[in-house]
């Protein structure tokens, strides 16, 4: 697998120099499987520019795989301006689950509403652009190219849920959870241990530092000290923060980077444009 | 008064080296006179000038804050969720938008912000927080501004606007497509579209009539507006024309498109001065981060 990060921002795109190093589009990673297949997590800004390159590349044989966390703007948004989503010919298969009553499909279009988006609900027209099916997961493993992916649903606080994701392809695991909280701590969820255990990378939500977190319960996400904790818990190698909150600039996240410990677990920050092979 | 660009990108925030020097935050602006505060649209921009107000207003004194909004489409609206004056106690925030059959502009706010979405629900906004609906062609005073909104040709329903303050004029037209091939305006009243176009027309020169500062959707180049002719976006020409035609001092080229890089950006300003040489109006382009003071003597850039 080769796993190349392309928005790492949480919340909101941050184009300001202060965020140019670690880069200010909102969430997506792109994963090559073994057998070339493209498998994306999340569909933020990063969704744009990661889709304009594989426009360059010519057309895919096998469809594009999307696996979206939930619906929250930073995680959709790049859908109605990825121009491959425009393009015939293309298949892109959207896995998730539904929240809050409302399936995948019906959250997606509703952010699509014509009071919002210019190109209302355009990616069900049969006669536009990419060919588009929306699929719920369950918890059993499906088969995307040559990986086994599986999904779970992990806790946004106490009263709301996201899908993390893991990956088996060619003897290694990638493990993506993203805007996660964690009620009482990652001791407690077995779903997100299950997800990341023996990982050889673990993307994590780090929006927070600990010290904002008391203020910002409830928002729905984690501090880098709850990924490490569920890398330790889960025996993941690499754990990479991810979903850096709009106001964290490049020195403080280079700050945070230095401050951590050093543990078994390799810990980084996600910087976009980095591509790690497993 | 003094205007500042915090947001002057189209469509969609870019975070991309490609833009850097003219800036990746969508549609904001500042207008600032006599210790009162306009804010135009909503796009990503407002982060920023968020963070700036709650700096420079740190007592327990209630600040108003006047936002007037164009229209619903994401980049006017993406940024609002994290504009932090809305949730503290000590701001007051009114915000304007054109009348709309299709749900108000609370609701669409709203909307943005509720589950799905977001985390962090309306109801629960510190600062009050009123919204009044504007009919087409009002006139309103809020402190020293006098403002007048009419209707634009763009999908969905859409205004400009023209402030008057200090004895300035500035008129933002944005979004906007030309009215010379299709009417993209919804819900109008029974009429022929020929009569309409005129009419939106008519109103991008009511808003710039004799305006100091122009600022205008010059999202496309004539050749991408011919194969997207119902994006709703406008071209320089377009701008220059009606910038002409209504008399007014300079044009800012505003909305630009996400893949516009610098020097694309650059090259097209030099090439329509060029050809401007001798009119009685100058072309620029609106730079996130640049402020101009406005009066009836002139514009200049703040340092």
């Amino acid at each position: 697998m080769r796993v190349t990060f392309w928005g790492v921002r949480g919340s909101i795109t941050t184009p300001e120099p202060e965020y140019a190093r670690y880069g200010g589009n909102t969430p997506c990673v792109a994963v090559v499987l073994n057998d070339g297949s493209d498998l994306i997590f999340d569909a933020g800004m990063g969704f744009r520019w990661l889709t304009l390159d594989l426009l360059s590349q010519g057309p895919k044989p096998s469809p594009v795989s999307l696996c979206l966390t939930h619906c929250h703007w930073d995680h959709i948004q790049g859908i109605p301006f990825s121009p491959m989503m425009y393009v015939p010919g293309y298949r892109v298969c959207i896995y998730g689950r539904g929240s809050q009553g409302h399936s995948l499909q019906e959250n997606i279009l509703h952010q699509m509403e014509p009071a919002y988006c210019p190109v209302p609900n355009f990616f069900l027209r049969e006669d536009v652009g990419a060919h588009v099916e929306i699929s719920e997961l369950g918890d059993g493993p499906v088969r995307v190219g040559s990986a086994r992916l599986m999904a779970r649903s992990l806790p946004r606080g106490e009263s709301d849920l996201c899908t993390g994701y893991r990956v088996e392809d060619g003897g290694k695991v990638l493990a993506y959870l993203s805007d996660l909280e964690y009620p009482k701590g990652p001791a407690s969820c077995e779903e997100a241990i299950e997800l990341a255990r023996g990982a050889d990378l673990l993307i994590h939500d780090a929006q927070y530092l600990p010290s904002e977190k008391a203020g910002r319960r409830g928002w729905g996400h984690s501090t880098f000290e709850d990924a490490v904790e569920l890398a330790r818990l889960a025996g993941a190698r690499r754990v990479a923060l991810y979903h850096h909150d709009p106001a964290r600039t490049d020195r403080e996240l280079d700050a945070l980077v230095l401050s951590l410990q050093r543990t078994e677990t390799q810990i980084f920050a996600a910087r976009e444009g980095l591509q790690i092979e497993l | 008064m003094r205007l500042k660009f915090w947001g002057v990108r189209g469509s969609c925030p870019v975070a991309r080296p490609h833009v850097r020097t003219f800036g990746g935050n969508t549609a904001c602006i500042q207008i600032s006179s006599q210790g009162h505060e306009l804010i135009i649209d909503s796009g990503t921009g407002i982060r920023r000038l968020g963070q700036e107000l709650l700096e420079q207003h740190t007592n327990g004194h209630v600040k108003k804050l006047t936002l007037l909004v164009s229209h619903a489409h994401w980049d006017h609206i993406q940024g609002f969720p994290h504009f932090s004056p809305a949730n503290r106690e000590n701001f007051e925030l009114d915000v304007y938008s054109l009348f709309r059959p299709d749900g108000d502009m609370k609701s669409l706010l709203n909307g943005q912000q509720e589950q799905p979405f977001t985390s962090l629900p309306f109801e629960r906004l510190r600062a009050p927080l009123k919204f009044h609906d504007l009919g087409d062609g009002d006139r309103l005073e809020i402190g020293p501004f006098v403002i007048h909104n009419y209707r634009l040709n763009h999908p969905g329903i859409t205004c400009g606007f023209r402030i008057e303050a200090d004895d300035g004029v500035i008129a933002y037209v944005s979004d906007v497509a030309p009215s010379r091939d299709l009417l993209l305006a919804e819900g109008l009243p029974d009429g022929r579209e020929s009569h309409w176009l005129r009419e939106l027309y008519e109103n991008q020169l009511k808003l710039a009539n004799q305006a100091d500062f122009v600022i205008y959707d010059t999202f496309f180049t004539p050749e991408w507006y011919a194969q997207r002719k119902h994006w709703g976006h406008s071209t320089a020409e377009d701008g220059i024309e009606v910038t002409r035609y209504a008399g007014a001092k300079n044009l800012f080229m505003f909305h630009h498109n996400p893949e516009r890089t610098d020097e694309e950006l650059a090259g097209l300003l030099q090439k329509h001065q060029r050809n401007l040489e001798g009119a009685d109006f100058r072309l620029l382009v609106a730079r996130e981060g640049d402020s101009y003071d406005v009066d009836g003597s002139g514009v200049t850039l703040c340092e």
